[in-house]
């Protein structure tokens, strides 16, 4: 063992960072709009009307954050292996928020900033390395591990939800910042059996519209029907492990490293494929799609029904293209290939014959070479569209794969 | 090296955009705070566009939209309760309020003319009675906002219809004395005295208080401002509008162009959206279509409930003018319907169309959408008066807004019953389209009981879907009830 570090720390720091038009504006006060206008008089001419409209954020500070660290630093065998663990707490007070504003104040504008409540991030951080450099080969591997326990600690208005990302998901204390909020999927009818049985405890017939091949969704109130009280918390949006792993050697002038990182725990709201397989209204369905029929019982897929219809079918069709359940969320893990590069430096016995001449590399790179996840999306590293919503995919544009070959010459 | 200064030095204000605190500070403050809120009623989920989707699901109407959502509204079909027809009215008719609740509780403290003052505060209480009229038949529960919110953690209590309804009523009667009985050519759309009363008489109706109703209806008539123009058509377009027969109009003018949901804040649209939607295929996106027993109506007496119906000598001149339908003779956008090559089963909404002026609608057309016009102040009146068992002072009302389109007067004995019904048929041809029929089946109790949706369902097979107890009212958006704990959405949602 040839290092041996304890440490310990507490920092605090300030964020001014409110996101937004002009890189982060809000209201400092109450502004009165000054073309609310009206017509007015048989001339029907335009009068000019002013009225406060939207209500301002006259009193927002920075948020603060608070990060406590307890980690241990170890090196041993000259330093071949190298170990980093951390415990970290990481507390932001008044985080700074677009808050969703009560509508019937009669705010223009969704939101509001504020400092809007206390977030907490605390996990575990590992870096595990090994490294070879004392010989013509030389070769390492670096483990990284991160684990995330984030919860929202408090919010101005106790009992109080945040909505978020087209009402998919909640924030609310002791859960973590923007959680799913659906209805549950709970398969597909089967047969006209399954539909009449499927009852809730006093006998009610839950879905009395619907035939074989129409979603079943979960009763989860008990109330003998489906609709938005049925939401429950259906997963996080943000991971609760994250894992990178670097490799590289090198032998005689040629230099192989290799980038993996994986992400697990958290969902994604594949918004793509709702617009595409929920036979809404008369757009655009996927080609491959298989609906469910007598012939092909799918489990996952309701019959091909198009919304519109009156009476039962017009029901089950807006049953079965319900936006807001778990029919649409997906696993977000994934282990991603990110990064391969081999390369080769020209020895300096052929270099040195050009005067001048520093070294010479040729290289080739391949980016996001392979990606192994069970998202149908199109890459489960997606930005989220917001504060709330960052596990809703809007189909973003996804991170591309990418082949570069290069020579680097140094002089 | 630093030095200090005051704090306040640093709440500087923009002379560029005048603040809550530096404004409402002179009698020209307060007239526009007041437009501003008349302004209120021309967004995009008030008159401009959602009000006419929500209104528009009684049985006079359906919609065979390929929009699904939109078409699901309609049939009271609405798995999102967050779908934006209702979840934007609920959004701008507070934000009308809002603006209502800023002229009431700043003009009272500008020093001005105390006759101007009043009259101010008293228009936006009507804005803001109308406001709540809306909200309350619509909505059902709703928050009772009255003042402007001090900050964001301001809070209103959910109140029932009922209780909704006794502040229309106060704000109504506060109103009444301080309104003008009618505004220069220059000033014609603001509230009068005669707007405010037949808005609180039609609170009356919806409470089936009936003396109270009828009572304003008299002194609407005794105020001798109001008359039926002898041309029909001059309700529903953009020439001679805020004419003898107009009680209140939402005004609107065609020059400006829309800017989209709710943007009445900076160049604000002053135009009105309808004509886009409740017209036929190809010029318009033919949303909404009236339901073909009212088309027969006109001319077809076996319809159920019009046994007060009397041969015509001609047909009823207002079918033409309300509905486009294969015998209709007319020319519409440029052409006949046969030109056009609609569809002979099918019948289009024409009134408020552009159609004599235009080749096709827009986002932006100029006509005033009239809220309240005198014919529905008689047929209100003669329904209130029918109801207190005065047939035969309810009867010559019925007759002077049928002779009015050149119609044979009903005659012969009516008993309470058969008046009521026949006033009931003529409020259907009379205000077809004009999104009044919501309100009218709703105070008639037809939402009410099994036997009411039946009569319904009769008409408009859309009730097929109705759930009585639950679709009375819409749902309210959801992202309030969860920043509001204390408010409970609609039974059934």
């Amino acid at each position: 063992m040839n290092n041996l570090k304890l440490r310990a720390s507490y920092g605090a720091n300030g964020n001014d960072a409110v996101a937004g038009a002009a890189g982060g504006s809000y209201l400092t006060q109450a502004i009165v709009g000054q073309n609310v206008n009206y017509v007015i008089g048989t001339g029907q001419n335009i009068v000019n009307g002013q009225s406060q409209l939207a209500l301002p954020s006259p009193d927002i500070k920075w948020e603060e954050r608070y990060t406590t660290n307890v980690g241990l630093d170890l090196g041993a065998w000259d330093d071949r292996i190298t170990l980093s663990t951390d415990y970290y707490i990481s507390k932001t007070r008044n985080a700074l928020a677009p808050v969703q504003v009560l509508t019937y104040l009669g705010h223009f504008g969704a939101t509001l900033f504020q400092n809007a409540g206390d977030i907490e991030n605390r996990g575990f951080e590992l870096a595990l390395g090994y490294h070879e450099n004392k010989s013509a080969f030389t070769y390492g591997a670096d483990f990284t591990l991160t684990t995330v326990k984030n919860e929202v600690t408090s919010l101005p208005v106790v009992g109080q939800v945040l909505e978020g990302g087209e009402l998919l998901t909640r924030s609310e204390v002791g859960r973590s910042l923007g959680e799913f909020y659906l209805i549950p999927f709970d398969g597909i009818f089967q047969s006209a059996d399954e539909v009449a049985n499927y009852r809730n405890s006093a006998g009610t017939v839950i879905q009395p519209f619907a035939s074989a091949g129409d979603v079943r969704y979960r009763d989860t109130n008990d109330d003998g029907r489906i609709n938005n009280s049925d939401a429950v918390y259906s997963g996080k949006s943000i991971p609760n492990l994250l894992m990178g792993l670097n490799l590289n050697a090198a032998f005689k002038g040629f230099d192989l490293s290799v980038f993996f990182n994986s992400v697990s725990g958290n969902k994604i709201y594949n918004q793509a494929r709702r617009d595409l397989e929920s036979y809404a209204g008369p757009n655009n369905y996927n080609a491959d799609v298989e609906p469910w029929s007598p012939e092909n019982p799918s489990t996952s897929t309701p019959r091909l029904l198009q919304g519109g219809g009156s009476g039962d079918l017009g029901l089950a069709a807006a049953s079965n293209s319900l936006f807001n359940t778990t029919r649409w969320l997906e696993d977000g893990s994934y282990i991603r290939l990110r990064n391969i590069q081999l390369g080769y430096t020209l020895p300096t016995s052929v270099t040195s014959k050009v005067p001048s001449l520093g070294s010479i590399r040729v290289y080739v790179t391949g980016r996001n070479v392979f990606t192994a996840t069970d998202y149908t999306g199109f890459d489960p590293e997606i930005t989220g569209t917001g504060f709330y919503s960052r596990g809703v995919d809007i189909s973003s544009y996804p991170n591309v794969r990418s082949f570069t070959g290069g020579v680097q010459v140094n002089f | 090296m630093t030095t200090a200064c005051e704090k306040d030095l640093l709440d500087q204000s923009n002379p560029n955009a005048p603040t809550k605190d530096n404004f409402w500070q002179n009698e020209a403050d307060a007239v526009k705070g007041v437009y501003a809120a008349y302004s209120g009623l021309q967004q995009f989920a008030v008159y401009y566009r959602s009000w006419h989707f929500m209104a528009h699901r009684s049985d006079e109407s359906f919609s065979a939209s390929p929009f699904v959502e939109l078409a699901n509204f309609t049939r009271f079909i609405q798995p999102d309760v967050d779908f934006f027809i209702s979840s934007f009215a609920w959004n701008d008719y507070y934000r009308t309020i809002y603006r209502t609740n800023q002229v009431i509780g700043r003009v009272p403290g500008i020093t001005m003319d105390e006759t101007l003052k009043k009259q101010l505060v008293a228009e936006a209480k009507f804005i803001r009675a109308l406001s709540y009229f809306d909200m309350a038949y619509f909505f059902g529960n709703v928050p009772l906002i009255l003042e402007e919110p001090s900050d964001v953690t301001a809070r209103a209590p959910q109140v029932t219809q009922a209780e909704t309804e006794v502040q229309m009523i106060t704000d109504l009667q506060s109103a009444i004395p301080d309104l003008p009985l009618s505004y220069n050519d220059d000033q014609k759309g603001r509230a009068t005295k005669g707007a405010a009363q037949a808005l609180l008489a039609k609170v009356y109706m919806q409470q089936r208080k009936w003396a109270e109703a009828s009572a304003l209806f008299t002194q609407i008539a005794a105020s001798n401002q109001y008359d039926l123009v002898p041309n029909y058509l001059d309700n529903f377009t953009d020439r001679n509008e805020n004419n003898r027969e107009s009680v209140f109009e939402v005004q609107f003018t065609g020059s400006v162009l829309e800017v989209g949901q709710g943007q009445d804040n900076g160049s604000a649209s002053e135009s009105h959206d309808r004509p886009n939607f409740f017209g036929p295929p190809g010029p318009t996106f033919a949303d909404v279509q009236p339901r073909r027993w009212l088309l027969n109506a006109y001319t077809d007496s076996t319809v159920s409930f019009a046994p007060g119906s009397t041969t015509r000598h001609r047909i009823d001149p207002r079918r033409d003018i309300s509905i486009i339908h294969a015998g209709n003779p007319d020319v519409f956008y440029g052409r006949t319907f046969q030109q056009w090559n609609w569809n002979p089963n099918q019948q289009y909404w024409r009134k408020y169309l552009n159609d004599r002026t235009r080749t096709d609608e827009n986002f932006s057309s100029g006509i005033n959408h009239r809220v309240i016009r005198y014919a529905d102040v008689l047929l209100m009146q003669a329904e209130a008066l029918a109801q207190l068992n005065q047939v035969s002072a309810a009867l010559p009302l019925v007759n002077r807004v049928r002779t009015r389109v050149d119609l044979r007067p009903l005659t012969g004995n009516f008993t309470r019953e058969s008046m009521l019904q026949a006033i009931y048929m003529e409020r259907a041809k009379e205000l077809a389209g004009e999104g009044t029929r919501w309100f009218d089946i709703l105070r008639w109790g037809l939402m009410d009981n099994q036997a009411g949706i039946d009569e319904l369902k009769t008409r408009d097979t859309d009730f097929n879907n109705f759930r009585l107890g639950v679709s009375k009212l819409l749902p309210i958006p959801r992202r309030d009830l969860g920043i509001d704990p204390n408010l409970k959405q609609n039974p059934g949602y």
